[in-house]
C-alpha cells in the first residue's frame, strides 16, 4: 500500500469548478448521496461499505464511527489503513479550493490524508489536507490536526500539539 | 540512581501551565486543575524513559501523592 498513495496536486479555483462536465456532476451527486447514507447509518459494516463505494480506501478491521464526514469531492485521497479507528463526528478533508481572488496568496490543492495502522482519531477531531497520522498515534477529542503526527504520539488541541510519545510503554 | 529532587523536577516538567514551585512530595497531584488522563500518560512515559520503570494505569490510579508514587517506583525498580 505504501507506494500506492496519490500525491498532492493543484486543482481549479472555485469559480472554475462551476463548469463541470456531466460525468463530474454525477460523481459529486453519488458522493453526496452515499456520504449522507454513511453519515447516518447505524450499522458499522454498512457505513464502511458506503465509504468504500465513494472511493475512500479503508483497510481491514477498521472502525468508522457514525456522523463522520469524509471529503465530498476527492474521497479517493483518503487512506485509512488496517486496525485504525475513526470515531464519531470526525471530519477529514482532502482538498481546498478558495475563490479566484485569493489566488495570489492561497493555492487550490488536493492532498492525500493518510491514517496509518492502529491510529485512533477520537470524537469531533478535524484533519486537514495533506496530514499523515503515524502508526498507533492518538488524536485526542476535538483536536484540529494541521501537521503530520509521528508514530506512537498523543496530540491534543487546536492546533494539535504533541503531549507525549508512548513508544516505551507499548514495547 | 534517582533522588527526590530529580523525581519532582521531571514530574513537574510534564505540566505546562502549573507553576513548578508548588510541587513537593506531599502534593496531591490529582487535585491540580491541569491534571488529566493525558498528563497521566505523559508521566507514565517519563517514568519508563527516565527511570526505566513501567507502571500500569491502575497502579498510577492508586497513588495519591508524589511520595506514594515515588515509593512505588522505588519498589518496582528493585
Amino acid at each position: 500500500m505504501e507506494q500506492g498513495f496519490k500525491t498532492e496536486k493543484g486543482i481549479p479555483y472555485y469559480e472554475d469548478t462551476q463548469k463541470r462536465s456531466i460525468g463530474q456532476k454525477l460523481k459529486k451527486i453519488k458522493n453526496t448521496l452515499l456520504g449522507n447514507m454513511a453519515y447516518s447509518c447505524p450499522i458499522k459494516k454498512l457505513r464502511i461499505l458506503f465509504h468504500r463505494w465513494r472511493g475512500v480506501y479503508i483497510g481491514k478491521n477498521v472502525y468508522i464511527g457514525i456522523h463522520c464526514f469524509f471529503d465530498n469531492l476527492y474521497p479517493e485521497y483518503i487512506y485509512i489503513l488496517d486496525n485504525a479507528s475513526v470515531n464519531a463526528d470526525c471530519m477529514i478533508l482532502a482538498h481546498f479550493n478558495p475563490m479566484k481572488r485569493f489566488s495570489q496568496i492561497l493555492s487550490a490543492r488536493v492532498a492525500p490524508v493518510i491514517i496509518n495502522e492502529g491510529a485512533i482519531i477520537a470524537v469531533r477531531s478535524t484533519i486537514l489536507p495533506g496530514v499523515k497520522i503515524g502508526k498507533n498515534a492518538i488524536v485526542s477529542a476535538g483536536s484540529v490536526v494541521e501537521k503530520d503526527v509521528p508514530d506512537y504520539t498523543l496530540v491534543k488541541g487546536n492546533p494539535a500539539k504533541i503531549i507525549t510519545e508512548f513508544k516505551y510503554l507499548m514495547e | 540512581m534517582m533522588n527526590q529532587e530529580e523525581f519532582i523536577q521531571n514530574f513537574a516538567s510534564q505540566f505546562d501551565e502549573t507553576d513548578t514551585s508548588i510541587f513537593t512530595m506531599e502534593t496531591r497531584f490529582k487535585e491540580l486543575d491541569e491534571w488529566s488522563s493525558l498528563i497521566s500518560l505523559a508521566i507514565l512515559n517519563m517514568l519508563a524513559k527516565k527511570f526505566g520503570v513501567k507502571l500500569t494505569p491502575e497502579e498510577m490510579k492508586r497513588s495519591q501523592t508524589l511520595q506514594e508514587l515515588y515509593d512505588l517506583v522505588l519498589s518496582k525498580k528493585q
